[in-house]
């Protein structure tokens, strides 16, 4: 790594005149010792922060909760670059058809890995994917495994048999 | 085109965090540094590379990662506060025969350190012996001893 040598040391230098020729800058290590203090401490930032799922993988603030009419969806708040994630609906009381319309938007970001249970019908639409499923009764589960595809910030809205759609929004690391 | 952004990524990364932890933390290597260097390099293998398993990706991450090095140390003869920010400065640590508590201390280096390699280095006995001890920039510790100069 040595490469280019740098010229003579400045004239002057202190160290020199001790009898030791050595390209010494006191003043930049002592700054730098102190640039050194000041980025550890930013790394325990970033280590509580990714604890606390800031930075998703896992954690208390990596995933959101929404709800709407009786449906509730649990969903990633924070996910990486093609990081598996899982996006559960917990559905409401009904019985028979139920239909999930995922959006567009959603499924530029998001590939569909798997879709537990596996749905009755699938149609694409204009506006995204429309999956049928049988369920009955309330709580019953609709798990869809997901992984991103592009990083960046992405808002969604799904939408649950046709009632006013679930709006969730989701940042994608690199 | 993600193959050339990712190497620049991990390298860029990869001297930040190395430098900013200190040079002390990887030279004079311990055996556990080796395995810690490792497992850094386990780790990013996979950032570095992503699902792309082909020869192409490989070859042009490693083609990204050799460049930016000859680039930096063009910079660095170019520029010496570059210098400085990627190589750092030596530290003179005992300045005839006088030790800087206080360049020892921010630079994490104990006194039985520099004793240590005193010893290995030119059989020093006593820290008396020392004339000047000097951390240099790539993590090793100089040692004169006494008498030799002037």
């Amino acid at each position: 790594m040595s490469g280019v040598e740098s010229a003579s040391p400045p004239a002057g230098d202190p160290d020199v005149a001790k009898g030791l020729q050595i390209d010494e800058d006191r003043q930049f290590q002592e700054r730098f010792w102190k640039a050194e203090r000041i980025a550890w401490i930013c790394f325990a930032a970033i280590l509580l922060a990714a604890l606390a799922g800031m930075t998703g993988g896992g954690g208390p603030l990596a995933h959101g909760s929404a709800e709407q009419a009786d449906t509730q969806v649990i969903y990633p708040r924070i996910s990486r670059w093609r990081a598996d994630e899982t996006l559960t609906l917990v559905l409401g009381p009904g019985d028979g058809l139920r239909q999930i319309l995922m959006p567009k938007k959603f499924l530029d970001v998001f590939e569909l890995e798997s879709i537990q249970p596996e749905p009755l019908g699938a149609v694409a639409e204009p506006e995204g994917l429309r999956l049928s499923f049988a369920a009955t009764g309330a709580g019953a589960m609709v798990r869809l495994g997901i992984r991103a595809r592009k990083a960046g910030f992405v808002r969604y809205a799904i939408t649950i048999d046709d009632e006013s759609p679930v709006r969730l929004a989701t940042f994608v690391f690199p | 085109m993600e193959s050339v952004i990712r190497g620049a990524a991990i390298y860029l990364v990869l001297l930040i965090i190395f430098r900013l932890s200190g040079r002390r933390t990887l030279s004079e290597a311990t055996p556990f540094d080796f395995v810690l260097l490792l497992i850094v390099a386990e780790t990013t293998q996979q950032a570095l590379l992503g699902d792309d398993n082909s020869l192409t990706n490989a070859a042009l991450v490693a083609i990204t990662i050799f460049s930016l090095d000859i680039a930096m140390s063009y910079i660095k003869g170019g520029s010496r506060l570059f210098r400085l920010m990627l190589d750092g400065t030596p530290t003179v640590l005992i300045d005839r025969g006088e030790p800087d508590l206080r360049a020892l201390a921010r630079a994490r280096v104990a006194l039985s350190d520099v004793l240590e390699s005193a010893r290995m280095k030119h059989g020093i006995e006593r820290p008396e012996q020392i004339r000047y001890a000097v951390l240099e920039a790539n993590g090793q510790l100089s040692i004169v001893p006494d008498g030799k100069s002037e």
